[in-house]
């Protein structure tokens, strides 16, 4: 599945241990949900959505819509 | 430190804490696990017969509990990533075992190999289990992301 987790990130300046920290994740879960090897699961998705306060589909995108 | 206070700090910060008090965790399971296998060490060496009863029967017990509480306290520490690799390496070294087994019974059968080995098995067991997870940790995928 793809996403938008480096550019939004990116957008923000943190680094994927930031990003990590503030997820309460491992910076290896960060980098692997962003290298596209693992699919957050959708707690986590939530997560990930509230923090950048975003609609999680504006996040990832699993190439159906 | 309490939740307010742990939002305050920055995510780096967060992880770093939380990095710590996982190795912390680890650090003391394993130092538990090194006293507790010299201990059952010394049992066997010394013949597990020598004991009472109730003292191996105690013994094996408390070991059972301190590795249940391990496992749960681990995972309950870790991310989803960890927990899906240990899953992972779990269903390798579990499908691993449930042909090894038979196969080598067969094999045995057939007078092509020697009576089987059952902590051979386990042992190859547990070493799939970890090179699955090392795999993954590694960045190895067997199910593709669709």
């Amino acid at each position: 599945m793809r996403n938008r987790l480096r550019v939004l990130r990116a957008e923000r300046d943190w680094s994927q241990a930031e990003l990590a920290g503030r997820l309460d994740v491992s910076r290896q879960a960060v980098n692997a949900i962003e290298t596209g090897k693992h699919d957050p699961s959708l707690p986590l998705a939530f997560r990930i959505a509230r923090l950048f306060d975003i609609p999680i589909e504006e996040i990832f995108d699993d190439g159906q819509a | 430190m309490d939740r307010h206070e742990s939002k305050a700090q920055s995510g780096e910060q967060r992880l770093k804490n939380r990095r710590r008090n996982f190795i912390r965790f680890v650090a003391i399971g394993v130092g538990v696990a090194l006293i507790a296998g010299f201990a059952t060490g010394v049992i066997v060496a010394r013949g597990v017969s020598e004991f009472a009863p109730w003292i191996v029967v105690l013994a094996t017990t408390l070991v059972l509990i301190g590795y249940a509480w391990f496992s749960v306290e681990y995972f309950r520490r870790t991310d989803e990533l960890d927990l899906l690799d240990n899953l992972w390496a779990s269903t390798v070294a579990v499908y691993f075992y449930i042909a090894a087994l038979p196969a080598w019974f067969v094999l045995d059968d057939a007078g092509i190999a020697p009576p089987i080995d059952h902590w051979a098995i386990y042992g190859a067991t547990f070493f799939v289990a970890i090179a699955a997870y090392a795999a993954r940790r590694m960045g190895v995928r067997m199910n593709r992301s669709r």
